[in-house]
């Protein structure tokens, strides 16, 4: 029956990283927009013609 | 399958979708109504974006009356500061708000940015807050540049002072976001935890006991010490101010459940009654995040410096510069062209002045004013080039004392709803003297019965389903209204307005709508070849008068003739030959000479843009187009004056307006020429006399009226356009529908009564046990959650029921 003690203590463990996972993405802002994600992802990505050099830029600029 | 086809049939600007001129442009086979409209669609198409049409019909917005400002100003460190986010050597991150953007083609587009531009790297939109965050290699596009380039596809971002959003607000809900998470979390795992206990398993092994009892109160800590904070740091401050307020009740069953339960758990053999002390915390955060509904894209703290642009053109020794309206200084002279705005209070030097100050005054026909004469800022030029030379800083002008004055005079808004508050003074006096009479009663046979009853006793009666129903049933009146076009600032409101009983109106722009325009015409009769000359005059012109003269005129003639020699002096008139008649029309200034004065004195006492118009050089008469009352507003007032006292303001001086006063059944309740200072003491002495006064205003001259008001509505065409601050911003063409909104208000009233009686028999039953010491933990942890989902559910049907049968939804 103590197996169950070890199995309870690690499910809550489990349960409290999904909490953490919550908060840090409260944190990071995703809970600020809840509109424009549902729509952004029923538009078609169109082709991605970006000249070459802009994508070094973009490089550079991280 | 009728109403596409309709639709498809109606021919209409295949950018913005609305109705094309009779002389529409068109371009590579599609129709437009202005050359904006063509340009944006020529812009997309040549690079690739031309799918922005594809995700919805005519997702653009009308580009004509868009001017085209000098940007030079956004180069000023300190405005680009209000706009740049981060910056470094290789790229920058702006965010703009942008007003126009209203659909999923404009999130596409705004998105696709990069491109039309190699200098940007992305851009991200925020569609409820309407915001823009685009990240660009600022060695590339400068900011001006940038600003320009939304400009060229339609997006025109809002750049006027002082429009910070603080951020505070989304602070608070993301805190509120982790304290639901914590006692959710919590809740949820002693639920399961306390389970065997409840069910009679594992008494017996006490390892298994004390483990589970051990987790318990663990879980329980982060939401007594996290969660719950904001109960006890708003009853402290209650008690504090001597009063009592919902939290304080509240506060109370938190500290017996939580120390109840710890005793319990540890030092007996009952499990406690942890799983319901999570449980409550869960469900009142669940009730505050819902009623924290905020309108992120809505502005109701506007200040002055939000209606005026972010920047005026200076004329210099050797040329004309643009500069921060802030660092204008008397003597400084500046230019103001058509339709702009003016800055600061000045002294006309150059120019012909005709200034429309309907926002600022609530007067309708524009005023003329001559060289030498005082401009007030605020007043908007219609017509040429005129200069000014600044008298006043903008911070010192009449409309900004105004403004200021209006905000002296505003009133603090309780965060508490006033009913539950006085509920819960009555409430927990009630409670306390329960508690101690039970537990005195029992204190005879045993001291721990006594505790026990004590604490059962403020378990049970803890408030939960009375807290829950104010913010739900507030919530959803919110909710609800704002579906309909009425947005209030926070959901202690509906309970102000729910008291309403007296209203005030403004005249032009709440009564009547800006929209929809009509024609009178005084004068001496037209005849038919008159008539045709007119019209075609005014089809020339692409000014809103003469297009609206245009059609008026229209269904009365059968053709129209070709102009010679047309010209258009703007702010002035226009006029050309006709069959060999020279035909004028314009201001009473443009026909000067032939002295209209006769015809002058006819039309003085209507409010409305006066057009006179004259064949070689005989005055003939004068269109006065003035704005007509909206649509069911007549009905509304009749409504509105069965159960309160309905007033006009206007600032118009016209008292001509016969078909105004019939809307009201008092004619000594409508109060015509009304200064903005007026308008203000005049809600001051109705609130003196008792009364609880709605203000329904639109213009910066109600702005004081509608922040004396006990609630302020400010009525407006565009609900992300300029609103002076208020409590309430109500969508135009909602206005009908005021004393409908009045009376769901008071109906949501109604819905916290029952919700209130039905919580209170959930709260007597739990207590009837209480009382004599038979309160188990399986007894609490049922009945809790149950009364809090029933006063849930009553809330919101019955908001809905309610709202219906008002006719809302």
């Amino acid at each position: 029956m103590s197996v169950i003690v070890l199995l309870i203590i690690v499910s809550v463990l489990v349960a409290g990283g999904f909490l953490t996972a919550f908060i840090i993405s409260v944190r990071r802002g995703q809970f600020s927009d809840q509109t424009t994600p549902a729509i952004r992802m029923l538009l078609d990505d169109i082709k991605n013609e970006k000249p070459v050099e802009k994508t070094k830029g973009e490089l550079n600029a991280r | 399958m009728v109403l596409e086809k309709s639709v498809s049939e109606r021919v209409v600007c295949f950018h913005c979708g609305e109705d094309l001129p009779s002389d529409p442009i068109t371009f590579e086979g599609k129709s437009f109504c202005c050359l904006g409209c063509r340009t944006v669609y020529e812009v997309l198409s040549s690079n690739n974006l031309g799918q922005y049409y594809g995700i919805n019909q005519t997702p653009g917005t009308r580009q004509s009356g868009v001017q085209d400002k000098d940007l030079g100003f956004l180069n000023d460190p300190s405005i680009k500061s209000r706009f740049i986010r981060y910056s470094d050597d290789q790229m920058s991150i702006g965010q703009f708000y942008i007003p126009a953007m209203h659909c999923s083609s404009c999130i596409w587009l705004l998105e696709n940015l990069f491109k039309l531009h190699n200098g940007i790297f992305e851009s991200t939109v925020n569609f409820g807050d309407k915001i823009l965050t685009i990240k660009f290699d600022h060695s590339q596009l400068s900011l001006a540049e940038l600003v320009r380039l939304f400009r060229k596809i339609g997006y025109q971002p809002n750049l006027s002072l002082s429009d910070e959003r603080t951020g505070g607000e989304k602070e608070y809900s993301y805190r509120l976001y982790k304290k639901l998470g914590v006692a959710g979390f919590s809740f949820g795992n002693i639920m399961l935890l306390s389970f065997p206990e409840y069910l009679g398993f594992g008494g017996d092994d006490l390892l298994l006991r004390n483990t589970f009892r051990i987790l318990i109160f663990f879980l329980a800590l982060p939401v007594l010490l996290y969660s719950s904070t904001d109960y006890f740091r708003s009853a402290i401050a209650a008690i504090r101010e001597r009063g009592i307020n919902i939290d304080v009740p509240l506060t109370l069953g938190i500290i017996a459940l939580f120390g109840r339960s710890t005793y319990d758990l540890f030092w007996t053999s009952n499990p406690g009654y942890m799983d319901s002390f999570a449980g409550l915390l869960f469900f009142l955060l669940i009730g505050k995040l819902f009623q924290h509904k905020t309108f992120e894209s809505l502005n109701f703290d506007r200040t002055y410096q939000s209606y005026f642009p972010l920047s005026v053109s200076v004329e210099g020794i050797d040329e004309d510069v643009t500069i921060p309206i802030g660092n204008l200084k008397p003597g400084d002279t500046i230019i103001i062209r058509n339709q702009e705005i003016i800055p600061a209070d000045g002294i006309l030097t150059e120019g012909e002045a005709l200034i429309d100050y309907s926002f600022v005054t609530g007067e309708s026909s524009p005023v003329e004013v001559k060289t030498g004469e005082l401009i007030y800022a605020g007043g908007r030029q219609t017509g040429g080039i005129i200069k000014l030379s600044v008298v006043q800083r903008t911070s010192e002008s009449y409309l900004t004392r105004l403004w200021n004055n209006s905000s002296d005079a505003k009133k603090q808004h309780s965060t508490y709803s006033d009913f539950s508050n006085v509920v819960s003074k009555y409430f927990t006096v009630l409670i306390l003297l329960l508690a101690i009479g039970a537990s005195a009663y029992h204190a005879i046979t045993s001291f721990e019965l006594a505790m026990s009853v004590f604490t059962a006793v403020l378990i049970i009666a803890c408030p939960c389903a009375l807290a829950l129903s104010t913010p739900f049933t507030f919530g959803s009146a919110q909710r609800i209204l704002a579906n309909a076009g009425f947005y209030v600032r926070n959901p202690i409101i509906i309970e102000t307005m729910a008291k309403i009983n007296t209203i005030v109106f403004d005249k032009t722009g709440t009564l009547t709508g800006l929209q929809s325009l009509e024609v009178r015409y005084f004068g001496e009769e037209l005849s038919v070849s008159d008539r045709e000359s007119f019209a075609s005059l005014f089809r020339e012109s692409v000014h809103p008068l003469s297009r609206r003269l245009y059609l008026y005129l229209k269904d009365e003639i059968t053709k129209t003739t070709g102009v010679n020699k047309f010209s258009e002096i703007a702010g002035f008139g226009i006029e050309g030959y006709i069959d060999g008649r020279i035909i004028k029309a314009g201001s009473a200034k443009f026909l000067q000479r032939e002295n209209p004065s006769q015809i002058s004195e006819l039309v003085k006492d209507f409010p409305g843009n006066k057009v006179y118009i004259a064949t070689d050089e005989t005055v003939r008469g004068c269109f006065v187009v003035s704005s007509v009352i909206r649509e069911g507003v007549k009905d509304m007032i009749a409504d509105a004056e069965l159960t309160n006292e309905v007033f006009l303001l206007s600032g118009d001086t016209a008292k001509q307006d016969l078909s105004l006063l019939k809307l009201f059944r008092d004619e000594r309740k409508t109060h015509f020429g009304k200064t903005p200072f007026e308008k203000l003491e005049f809600v001051k002495v109705l609130r003196k006399q008792g009364k609880t006064v709605l203000m329904v205003g639109d213009g910066l001259n109600d702005s004081g009226a509608v922040g004396a008001a006990d609630v302020g509505v400010s009525v407006s065409e565009d609900v992300s356009g300029f609103t002076p601050a208020g409590d309430g911003i109500l969508t135009g063409k909602r206005v009908r529908d005021t004393a409908k909104f009045l009376r769901f208000t008071k109906d949501s009233m109604t819905i916290i009564k029952i919700s209130f009686a039905v919580s209170a028999v959930y709260n007597l039953a739990g207590l009837s046990y209480a009382v004599i010491g038979q309160l188990t933990p399986l007894f609490a942890a049922v009945l809790m959650p149950l009364s809090s989902i029933t006063v849930i559910v009553i809330t919101s049907l019955g908001s809905l029921f309610f709202a219906r049968k008002r006719g809302i939804v």
